[in-house]
């Protein structure tokens, strides 16, 4: 029975690895406390469980081609280089060096830890990156490191074949991964308290500090998020005689709110500017809240009618072309009738946000996100320059051509000191995303169009793909790698350790050496290790969301830095 | 230079996937005589190209981006198939039928006549009729006939390049032909055929498909000052008892402090309440019975949460909106319904509305209180971008063992195949989630990279590993491929002309949609609704094309199979 299904799966490698994905999803779900493995994990579990189980009890072996293992860790290499990149700028620039310094404590800390634990206890090869990867829950390291293996970066000793390397890289991984996940929840969730802070008190005070924030930078996931609009659109019945024959323009610029939709007898009237209104028009006007009570009570009385209150909005990013003409301020534009209908969100510049004044002088190329009626966005976008709109669709030009270069520079080396230095594909791949979100985050005309629903499709497919198909390669390999036990007994450890205690010296430097504020602290240490469940955690703990505000730099930077160390972890053994 | 780039495209066969991809892509979107070519035609000539310096492609990442396409494709058109069938539009589906039954019929003519391979035949109806995912299914089904390798490998590549070899033709040649003989056939002008059957429909203005949030919600959120008629001593409750149609009060101003709403609060002339309501109680009565509405923007700063929920919960079924709130209670306070939704048709929302299970309900409220209103009816769908991975994982899983299956017919085993049970799995699976949207969430954006990634990276590893050999002993017969391509296009497609015309007698406008819906082309329903200045062909569009995305598609191994 279990010879035949073995056989069919061996034989079947296509179901296998839809059936691992599917099984190994539903592991991640299964929740223990507070605490679930996360899908990745879950995956990689049941792949390795089903290898080792078909190989210890029948002898088969599941072979998934390299090519397919890293196709996927391509697409989830570039999601993640494109979902960092504008957060791992913006935050070089303002808090960059403290976060960047507690960053490279924790990383290096792990290194050290994960490289010369293995050394000194005498560890395979593979098994330092292994454990790397799986205490710092950073899948993408274990990519790096089974890819320089593939290769040939790392030379492999004699008597020892790089399936059985690999083998170890992922049997270090998944020895590490779970319990580094509960520990490094544990931790932060009370680092604070540890440190004499009383986590919702402090969490107060730091919310006092940090203000505003601005607005989601163009071309970023959450760039169209709709949020708390300030504009209130109502309906009004034409009665007084002083608006009965005007033009809609008259009315948009003595009430200060523009018509957006006329409706005559039950029909929507197509409108311009110059439509003059009749007695019993219903007169659809937007605005703030504030104008609309103020101004509007002279049109008439307010009507709730259903077909000229249902309006459709657009929103859309305008890339200032040429023909705006350079040095325009936001209050010509507003008079040229171009904004007509249009609310102004925000303001980019050069992945920037800028203050919306009036007297502002804009440039080609600055952002203007704005929100209407179609035929009003349409219309601004057709003076202005160039419309960017929300959209299902995605460029695969940019995605294939990026992942191809970034593949490409990566397998490029250079050898320093006898040691060949490059980025290696992956990281070319993760460097060609953040470069590609970049240029979006300065021109969201370039590149794209990117949605986040397809970013994080590619993200959790492909690193999820990549982990069943290497599980299942490697399981047999694991099964012998683990018959001698003192090994899983030293990797466990060298695991915890590698996973908390780099995190608890950091906070301490931080909070001593940095003087950084004790919560967004815990925020930054959680995204040094890379940890979005620690972060999570603090949060709730606090019952605040000022940890957020430390998290998303180091997490960028831990995510570049921690690929590049799982690289040497391999290439310096 | 050479050598050295020939090398990295052998070692790292990703590179040169994607690059066939991002150079496919872009010569697909150019225009050459005003028709753009597509992505997937290019890609296969960009990788054909790119592989002839040698590079190997293990098939298992075929037919992991190829499950991948095809479940998408049954996912997304699944609630649509199964609705077509409830409508009465059987001209439409017979239409479909007939385009369908005329291709297949036209190919096996064709293949017998110039003595093509299964290969070349499945190839070249694929291309002639643009349908590549029967490509797909074909090379999936040549696999399987049991055949050494090589010989597998031999017809595969010969299905290819007919493919692409037919396809230049499928796309120009179909478009021709719509625009300029399928009117001459009808001998009507499709501009006045179509202004006749708007004013026969009425239509109404709409704004175009480029809008998505639509800015008419039901409920708004309004501030007033309570004025001396009120009355003072009256408690949050009892007011809002009175302006009634479930309004609610969410927060409250006394003085200086903001505080919300608790329903023993007694409310003060000047007091400054913040009203949630249905619009229509909101703009028509309230300023008279409370006092003027004011603009403050710490009373109105209140953050209402929509939430769809789905009705899981047995307690809930065949109940209406009334008797639901008499069995919660008091709980209710500071909840409204936006909509409900059955199987993605909008329902009214009345107290008598019975709510089923599988309903969609939107409540808006405060989010303890929307998540409260989610227990008692079932399962809440929160906003998200994340895919479930489960579903689609099991979905394929199901979906090739679906396919596995064979059933004996005079004796000739048939089975789905697994491209072909993969797709009934994507269709029941898709339906199902209508039905019951408490699984399976995949945003329309990761059905998208989902499906042109899928499919065409599909096609680049075909492509990639298409040899120089199998594009000379194509060449050989390459000018019967062309001409079978030809008659394959041109051939169904007037027949079904001609049958929708004379014999159903369909509305001339309606038909071209129709026939742009059964060559699955939205290119076609472009240049129809140019041609009729209209977007009425539409209105055929939708169903021939739902129903020939799977014929054509299941058609690819009939070809295999009967050739």
């Amino acid at each position: 029975m279990a010879e035949s299904l073995f056989g069919f799966l061996a034989n079947q490698p296509f179901v296998t690895l839809f059936l691992v994905l599917g099984l190994g999803h539903l592991l991640g779900r299964v929740k223990l406390g507070f605490f679930s493995p996360g899908s990745t994990a879950g995956a990689l579990i049941v792949a390795l469980a089903l290898g080792a189980f078909a190989f210890q009890t029948t002898g088969v072996r599941f072979t998934i081609p390299d090519l397919l293992n890293t196709l996927f860790l391509a697409l989830f290499t570039y999601a993640i280089g494109l979902r960092v990149g504008p957060q791992f700028v913006e935050g070089l620039r303002t808090e960059g060096a403290r976060l960047l310094i507690l960053v490279m404590i924790t990383t290096t800390l792990a290194f050290v830890i994960a490289f010369g634990g293995s050394r000194m206890l005498g560890l395979e090869p593979g098994f330092a990156a292994g454990i790397l990867s799986g205490s710092n829950t950073i899948s993408a390291v274990m990519g790096v490191a089974t890819a320089a293996v593939d290769q040939g970066l790392y030379e492999i000793p004699a008597g020892l074949t790089a399936q059985q390397v690999k083998a170890n890289v992922a049997a270090g991984y998944s020895l590490t991964y779970i319990l580094s996940v509960l520990s490094i929840v544990l931790l932060v969730r009370n680092l604070p308290g540890i440190f004499g802070f009383d986590p919702v008190k402090a969490a107060k005070e730091s919310e006092k500090k940090f203000g505003a924030t601005g607005h989601a930078l163009p071309g970023t996931s959450a760039a169209f998020g709709v949020g708390m609009l300030p504009v209130d659109v109502r309906v009004f019945r034409v009665a007084s005689e002083s608006v009965a024959g005007r033009k809609v323009s008259d009315i948009a610029a003595q009430f200060a709110t523009p018509v957006l939709r006329l409706t005559r007898h039950g029909v929507v009237v197509p409108l311009t500017l110059d439509t003059t209104m009749e007695r019993d028009d219903l007169v659809t006007v937007g605005g703030s809240v504030a104008h609309l009570l103020a101004d509007t009570a002279g049109i008439g009385p307010e009507v709730a009618d259903e077909q000229a209150r249902h309006l459709d909005v657009d929103q859309a990013e305008i890339v200032l072309g040429s023909k705006a003409g350079s040095g325009v301020t936001l209050e010509e534009l507003q008079k040229s009738g171009a904004l007509y209908g249009v609310r102004l969100r925000a303001v980019f510049r050069d992945g920037h946000e800028l203050p919306v004044l009036p007297a502002m002088p804009l440039q080609r190329h600055d952002v203007l996100r704005v929100i209407g009626p179609p035929q009003a966005v349409t219309r601004a976008a057709g003076q202005l320059g160039q419309a960017v709109r929300p959209t299902n669709t995605t460029d695969i030009i940019t995605l294939a051509f990026g992942i191809a270069a970034g593949y490409a520079v990566g397998l490029v080396s250079i050898p320093i000191a006898g040691i060949p230095i490059g980025l290696g594909a992956m990281g070319g791949v993760v460097v060609a995303g953040m470069v590609v979100s970049i240029l979006r985050s300065m021109n969201p005309a370039v590149g794209g169009p990117m949605p986040e629903g397809a970013r994080a499709f590619l993200e959790s497919i492909g690193v999820d793909l990549f982990v069943c198909g290497l599980g299942l390669n490697v399981a047999p390999a694991l099964v012998s790698a683990l018959t001698g036990g003192l090994t899983t007994v030293y990797v466990v450890l060298l695991g915890l350790t590698t996973a908390v205690v780099p995190t608890f010296i950091s906070y301490a430097f931080g909070l001593w050496v940095l003087k950084m504020d004790p919560m967004v602290l815990a925020g930054a240490v959680a995204g040094a290790r890379n940890s979005t469940t620690a972060m999570r955690a603090i949060s709730s703990r606090s019952n605040s969301a000022i940890p957020a505000f430390g998290y998303p730099v180091p997490y960028a930077a831990s995510t570049v830095v921690f690929l590049v160390y799982g690289y040497l972890t391999m290439v310096l053994w | 230079m050479w050598t050295g780039i020939v090398d990295i495209l052998q070692r790292a066969p990703e590179i040169a996937l994607f690059l066939s991809l991002a150079i496919g892509y872009r010569l697909g979107s150019i225009p050459i005589f005003g028709v753009t070519l597509g992505a997937t035609v290019s890609t296969l000539l960009a990788a054909i190209a790119i592989g002839q310096v040698g590079i190997t492609v293990d098939p298992l990442i075929k037919s992991v981006l190829f499950a991948l396409f095809i479940f998408i494709v049954g996912y997304r058109s699944g609630p649509q198939f199964v609705a077509s069938f409830k409508r009465a539009a059987g001209s439409q589906l017979a239409i479909a039928v007939m385009l369908a039954g005329c291709g297949v019929l036209a190919t096996i003519v064709v293949a017998r006549l110039f003595g093509l391979d299964k290969g070349a035949a499945a190839g070249l109806m694929a291309g002639a009729l643009t349908q590549s995912p029967a490509l797909g299914t074909a090379t999936d089904a040549i696999g399987r006939l049991g055949l050494p390798a090589d010989q597998v490998k031999t017809l595969a590549d010969s299905a290819a390049v007919a493919y692409a070899v037919t396809y230049l033709f499928g796309e120009f040649g179909l478009l021709m032909c719509v625009r300029n003989i399928v009117p001459l056939l009808l001998r009507v002008d499709l501009k006045q055929s179509a202004r006749k059957l708007e004013t026969e429909m009425h239509e109404t203005g709409s704004d175009g498909d480029g809008a998505h949030l639509i800015a008419y919600q039901p409920l708004d959120v309004r501030a007033y000052r309570v004025s001396e008629a009120v009355g003072s001593q009256i408690t949050v409750v009892d007011l809002e008892a009175r302006i009634g149609d479930r309004a609610f009060i969410a927060r409250v101003r006394q003085g200086d402090a903001v505080r919300p709403a608790q329903r023993d609060l007694v409310l003060h002339p000047g007091d400054v309440i913040c009203l949630v309501g249905h619009r229509a109680t909101l703009a028509d009565k309230t300023a008279a019975l409370l006092g003027a509405e004011v603009d403050d923007a710490a009373v109105l700063g209140v953050t209402l949460q929509p939430l769809d929920v789905v009705v899981t919960n047995p307690t809930a079924d065949g109940k209406s909106l009334a008797e639901i709130a008499a069995m919660v209670g008091i709980r209710t306070r500071g909840l409204s319904i936006a909509s409900i939704h059955r199987a993605l048709q909008p329902l009214p929302v009345t107290p008598g509305t019975r709510l089923h299970t599988g309903d969609v309900v939107r409540v808006v409220g405060d989010e303890p209180r929307v998540k409260q209103a989610a227990e008692f009816l079932g399962y809440a769908d929160w906003p998200t971008d994340k895919s479930d991975l489960v579903f689609v994982g099991l979905g394929i899983v199901s979906g090739t063992l679906l396919g596995l299956l064979s059933v004996p017919v005079f004796g000739v085993p048939l089975t789905l195949g697994t491209g072909g049970g993969v797709l009934v799995a994507g269709l029941l699976l898709g339906w199902l989630r209508s039905r019951r949207p408490t699984f399976g969430r995949v945003p329309p954006a990761a059905q998208w990279v989902l499906s042109d990634f899928g499919l065409n990276g599909f096609i680049a590893t075909i492509g990639l590993s298409i040899g120089g050999s199998a594009i000379h002993a194509i060449a050989q017969h390459g000018i019967w491929l062309l001409v079978g391509g030809v008659i394959v296009t041109l051939g169904p497609l007037l027949v079904a002309t001609m049958f929708g015309a004379w014999v159903l007698k369909m509305n001339p406008v309606i038909l071209c949609g129709a026939l742009a819906g059964a060559q699955t082309n939205a290119a076609v329903l472009n240049a129809v609704n140019e041609t009729s200045d209209s977007s009425l062909p539409a209105l055929g569009f939708t169903l021939p094309f739902a129903v020939n995305n799977m014929l054509l598609t299941v058609a690819g191994p009939i070809i295999v199979a009967l050739v």
